[in-house]
């Protein structure tokens, strides 16, 4: 009877781990070969300046069966690549991000909802140096599957969010420099 | 309006220069003692139409603001009580020079805190070094008024230029509203020498504001060290004999050419040595 006992609590104990695994969601590490955030700015009414950052990391957890996950992101600042030496040298400097002082931005979901339509509503904090706002990301083409190369489970996503530099501290050249700042993050993680 | 506003040289020089003249003939009747705050009118302007008063996020640019209002209140609280300290003024200029350390340690504390320890050390020992001889020199020379409004209008233009050219604008026009200030003082001076002094509160937060700015844009910016040993050689220079009892004019002309040779060496080095594609912002 005790050894009954025994076996029927082991499977319910077995049962509820795996449940407790599977609702928490399936976990997806950045790879940093294919994760770029972009953004794009007004340069003097002239034309739209963009740019990336080269170096990121992260980690996105997914639970299909709630369409809900979480989000980080952390992006090294001293990465950003507008394909002019000069220019990049002045993006790191004091007037933009001072990525000697500050060489991480941060991106941390609070809330995240998976539509039907492969698309997503991200709300999380945007941490810029030192500055921690509110950003919401619109996600779209989220896309899962096999890699065809090396077999590993992996998902992709595009997205988008639109922030005022200004609200960050980054004030310098306004307004003849734009305010507004278009992001762009293109991603795919690995399941881990 | 708006738009001319906006200009860098109205905002770091024509706004800054018409401040500080407006103070200076102001305090020039009533109080010459505070004439110093002329430059911290100067600044203020110039801080309200570049980066606003806002502290956050309390970065080294905002932690040097904040060096500036220091600088300037503690020597406003010298100039008035000017003649109680008469006897302790040869141990002012050290505790200048080290408040001008404790302040530049704190403004690059964030980079050389993640640095290996002799690369801190390295960093932490130059730039004080730096910017404790910058306020010193000039503490002692505050007496001579041509020589110190020499010193300070070179610091204060040289450190402007060489951040524009060679790092960073937001730095330069953080130091260009001392050199209107100073080219606003020597105008009084020239009408009425007499009456011009050149107090505490200008010379303590033009020279620790100029030199932490020049230091933090080393750490910050990658301005050349050599441009700060270059920027150092301006108070140097100005400590030649000038008789003080030559013509006004005379100890101006010698003053500001002795100044403005270091510092015109100091901006043709950092041209040199920025990038020479064309960048403009």
């Amino acid at each position: 009877m005790s050894k009954m006992l025994l076996s029927v609590l082991a499977g319910v104990a077995t049962l509820t781990l795996s449940m407790t695994a599977n609702a928490s969601g399936e976990t997806y590490e950045l790879d940093p070969a294919h994760t770029y955030p972009y953004f794009s700015i007004n340069h003097l009414g002239f034309s739209t300046l963009r740019g990336r950052f080269n170096t990121t990391s992260g980690v996105i957890t997914m639970d299909k069966a709630k369409n809900t996950g979480t989000v980080e992101i952390e992006i090294d600042v001293s990465s950003i690549d507008t394909a002019h030496a000069k220019r990049d040298e002045h993006l790191r400097g004091p007037d933009f991000f001072n990525a000697a002082e500050f060489p991480k931005m941060t991106y941390k979901s609070t809330k995240v909802a998976i539509k039907g339509d492969n698309s997503a509503k991200v709300e999380g904090n945007l941490t810029i140096m030192g500055v921690t706002k509110p950003v919401t990301l619109n996600v779209d083409n989220i896309s899962c599957g096999v890699h065809p190369f090396n077999k590993k489970e992996v998902c992709g996503f595009n997205a988008t969010a639109t922030i005022k530099r200004s609200d960050f501290g980054i004030k310098y050249g306004l307004p003849a420099i734009g305010d507004e700042v278009t992001m762009y993050i293109e991603a795919e993680g690995f399941k881990k | 309006m708006d738009s001319l506003l906006n200009h860098p040289a109205v905002q770091s020089g024509i706004v800054p220069f018409v401040v500080a003249l407006a103070v200076t003939a102001i305090l020039g009747k009533t109080k010459p003692a505070l004439m110093g705050l002329a430059a911290a009118a100067a600044f203020v302007a110039t801080v309200a139409l570049v980066t606003g008063f806002s502290l956050v996020p309390l970065s080294s640019t905002k932690k040097i603001i904040l060096v500036a209002y220091f600088a300037a209140i503690l020597g406003m609280v010298i100039d008035l009580a000017d003649e109680k300290l008469t006897h302790y003024r040869r141990y002012l200029h050290g505790l200048f020079a080290f408040l001008g350390v404790a302040a530049v340690l704190w403004i690059i504390w964030p980079v050389i805190s993640r640095q290996s320890t002799q690369n801190s050390l390295i960093m932490a020992i130059g730039l004080s070094a730096y910017v404790a001889w910058m306020v010193f020199a000039a503490s002692v020379l505050q007496q001579k008024k041509a020589q110190i409004s020499a010193v300070v209008f070179a610091t204060a233009m040289g450190t402007a230029v060489v951040s524009i050219v060679g790092a960073t604008a937001l730095y330069g026009q953080l130091a260009s509203p001392f050199a209107a200030a100073a080219g606003a003082w020597l105008l009084y001076y020239l009408l009425a020498p007499q009456k011009a002094v050149f107090s505490t509160s200008f010379f303590l937060m033009a020279s620790v504001t100029c030199a932490s700015l020049g230091a933090a844009a080393t750490i910050y910016a990658n301005l050349p060290w050599l441009t700060l040993g270059l920027l150092a050689l301006i108070p140097a220079v100005v400590h030649i004999p000038i008789k003080q009892d030559s013509t006004i004019w005379l100890q101006v002309l010698k003053s500001y050419v002795a100044a403005l040779i270091p510092m015109i060496a100091a901006i043709w080095y950092t041209v040199q040595q920025s990038s020479s594609s064309a960048y403009y912002g």
